[in-house]
């Protein structure tokens, strides 16, 4: 079967172990558990009429106290980017790692979700700021582990953009 | 002297040693440890491991690093950080490899991190919940802040209206009793002009060349320390992103030159322009600074050579909260603050697309006309 790597990369706690848990076990959880290291989780999803292992790989969040090891990317056919779009800067932080990883891979086939799109008053990205980032070469979705909504579509729409490159 | 057999001291570590037979190839040494059961039972009944892609892709992708330091012949251990491994029940080990050449054997060290693992993960848990919590409040300062600024923003205006009708009422002919009453209408008009400019200075002192009244005396700028001053300033930030900063400092003139404004606020406005630049441009461009003059203005240029404003955005571009193509602006106020001081000092900023790619920011400041020769030395302008 063709297995695909992909990364989850993004600021801590923007909810990249929360996407993952709610893609593959389609569980959530409130509780917030920091990721320490790397964990490799694995699905078979379905893209057209080819079947795909995808290695999904959560990263620890990138901060100040944890930098990224740009060698957990190598072999990756595709990134999901991860923000909070209740944290504005979390966006930034996802541009900054966007160029990181141009530079040491080139251009990969990647998607954006905007993570916590159930958390509606607290929301900060405006539709205009979502057509920027569009207009920016972004694939980007509002995503919500919690309740569900766009978490299959992100990774399939990066499955058929990994398929297609 | 007693001596303890090696092979149980690395039994009691709980550690898992292999031997690297050949490339993706892993033999165990000795006893296997009770977690290695749980997590890779194949591996610890046959001793082998020979597909490790299958067994566990993140020590699969260390192995490419571990091999390099076998290679090396280097004698301290290369490690390859933290990862999770779910045993069949369902439990997670958090374990870590290295690699080391021990008498020349390319060997594999895997361990449990255990309790110490936790300990490390409870320390990051709380600095990151400090970060959030550190950095939702500081959102709500802000946001607080920017609301402030526009309702004394809209506050500001009417008043400007009440006190411009006010005065015309002033210069009329008025009955005595109505002209007190106008006096008090504009006094009370003042006071609140600097009530409001009170306001303001307290909670952000750039916004007040904007609000704040004037005597119209400029001091005059040394545009080329004033310019010379601000790159200083962001040199580090354009060297961590290897964007080259280059100005022709001959351009600027020399000397204290006769123009509105001060040189602290045209170090704000070049410096929001300058960090604007540097937020757009790719690694290894190239920003601008560039002078032009002629009779009667200078013109500032910051050129990019970053993507562009789309044509869409660049009517808004100096507007209140908005954040150029990709969005990497910080609060959008930069712009607007720095188009609020041009203005107040009778210039004019804005953008033009560069042939190619990129962006040129300009502004442009009107030149004073120079006073006559026997005034007092010392940069003193009358409001024309
Ligand atoms: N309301 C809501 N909360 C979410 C969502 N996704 C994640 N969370 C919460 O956000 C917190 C962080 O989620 P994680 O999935 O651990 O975030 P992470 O990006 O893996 O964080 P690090 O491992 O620290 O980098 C947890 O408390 C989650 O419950 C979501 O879509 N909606
Ligand atoms: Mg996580």
């Amino acid at each position: 079967m063709l297995t695909k790597k992909i990364c989850l990369l993004g600021s801590f706690s923007v909810g990249k172990t929360s996407l993952v848990a709610r893609f593959v076990q389609s569980v959530f959880s409130e509780e917030y558990l920091t990721t320490v290291g790397v964990k490799v989780d694995k699905k078979i999803v379905l893209s057209g009429d080819q079947e795909m292992m995808l290695m999904i790989w959560d990263l620890a969040g990138d901060d100040d106290f944890q930098r990224m090891n740009l060698n957990f990317l190598r072999g990756s056919a595709g990134i999901i980017y991860v923000a909070d779009g209740t944290r504005p800067a979390s966006v930034d932080a996802v541009l900054d790692l966007r160029d990181r990883v141009r530079t040491n891979l080139g251009d990969l086939p990647s998607v954006l979700a905007l993570n916590k799109a159930d958390l509606v008053d607290a929301w900060q990205i405006d539709e205009a700021r979502l057509a920027q980032l569009q207009d920016g070469g972004w694939s980007a979705r509002k995503t919500s582990a919690k309740d569900g909504s766009n978490v299959e579509e992100t990774f399939s729409e990066l499955a058929s953009r990994m398929l297609s490159k | 002297m007693e001596v303890p057999n090696l092979t149980d001291v690395v039994q009691a570590l709980d550690l898992a040693v292999f031997r690297r037979e050949s490339v993706g190839v892993l033999r165990l040494l000795g006893n296997p440890p009770a977690w290695l059961e749980e997590v890779w039972p194949s591996v610890a009944r046959s001793g082998l491991m020979d597909s490790v892609i299958e067994v566990s892709p993140y020590l699969d992708n260390f192995l490419i690093d571990a091999d390099a330091h076998w290679k090396s012949g280097k004698s301290h251990r290369a490690r390859s950080g933290p990862w999770v491994e779910t045993a069949a029940d369902g439990r997670e080990y958090n374990l870590e490899a290295s690699a080391m050449n021990v008498g020349g054997v390319s060997t594999l060290l895997v361990e449990d991190l255990g309790a110490s693992f936790e300990q490390r993960r409870a320390m990051l848990q709380t600095a990151r919940e400090n970060m959030l919590a550190y950095e939702k409040l500081n959102a709500e300062v802000q946001r607080k802040e920017v609301l402030l600024h526009c309702v004394v923003h809209d506050m500001c205006s009417p008043l400007q209206n009440m006190m411009m009708a006010l005065s015309m009422l002033d210069s009329e002919i008025l009955a005595p009793e109505v002209r007190g009453m106008v006096q008090l209408g504009l006094q009370a008009g003042r006071r609140q002009e600097s009530m409001i400019d009170n306001v303001l200075h307290m909670y952000a002192a750039e916004m007040r060349a904007h609000y704040g009244r004037d005597n119209g005396e400029w001091p005059g700028m040394d545009l080329r320390s004033a310019t010379q001053r601000t790159i200083e300033l962001n040199r580090p930030l354009f060297a961590q992103q290897n964007v080259t900063l280059a100005w022709d400092a001959e351009s600027a003139g020399s000397g204290r030159r006769r123009l509105p404004g001060d040189e602290e606020h045209y170090e704000r406005v070049l410096g929001n322009l300058l960090g604007n630049a540097l937020r757009h441009s790719p690694t290894g461009s190239t920003v601008g600074i560039r002078f032009e003059e002629d009779a009667e203005w200078i013109t500032i240029q910051v050129e990019d050579e970053g993507g562009g404003v789309p044509p869409h955005l660049q009517a808004q571009l100096f507007q209140k909260f908005q954040q150029g193509a990709i969005g990497r602006g910080k609060v959008g106020l930069g712009l607007f603050f720095c188009r609020i001081i041009i203005a107040k000092w009778g210039g004019e900023i804005g953008f033009s697309p560069r042939s190619g790619n990129g962006s040129c920011f300009w502004f442009k400041l009107p030149k004073l006309p120079t006073l006559p020769e026997t005034k007092k030395p010392g940069p003193t302008v009358s409001k024309s």
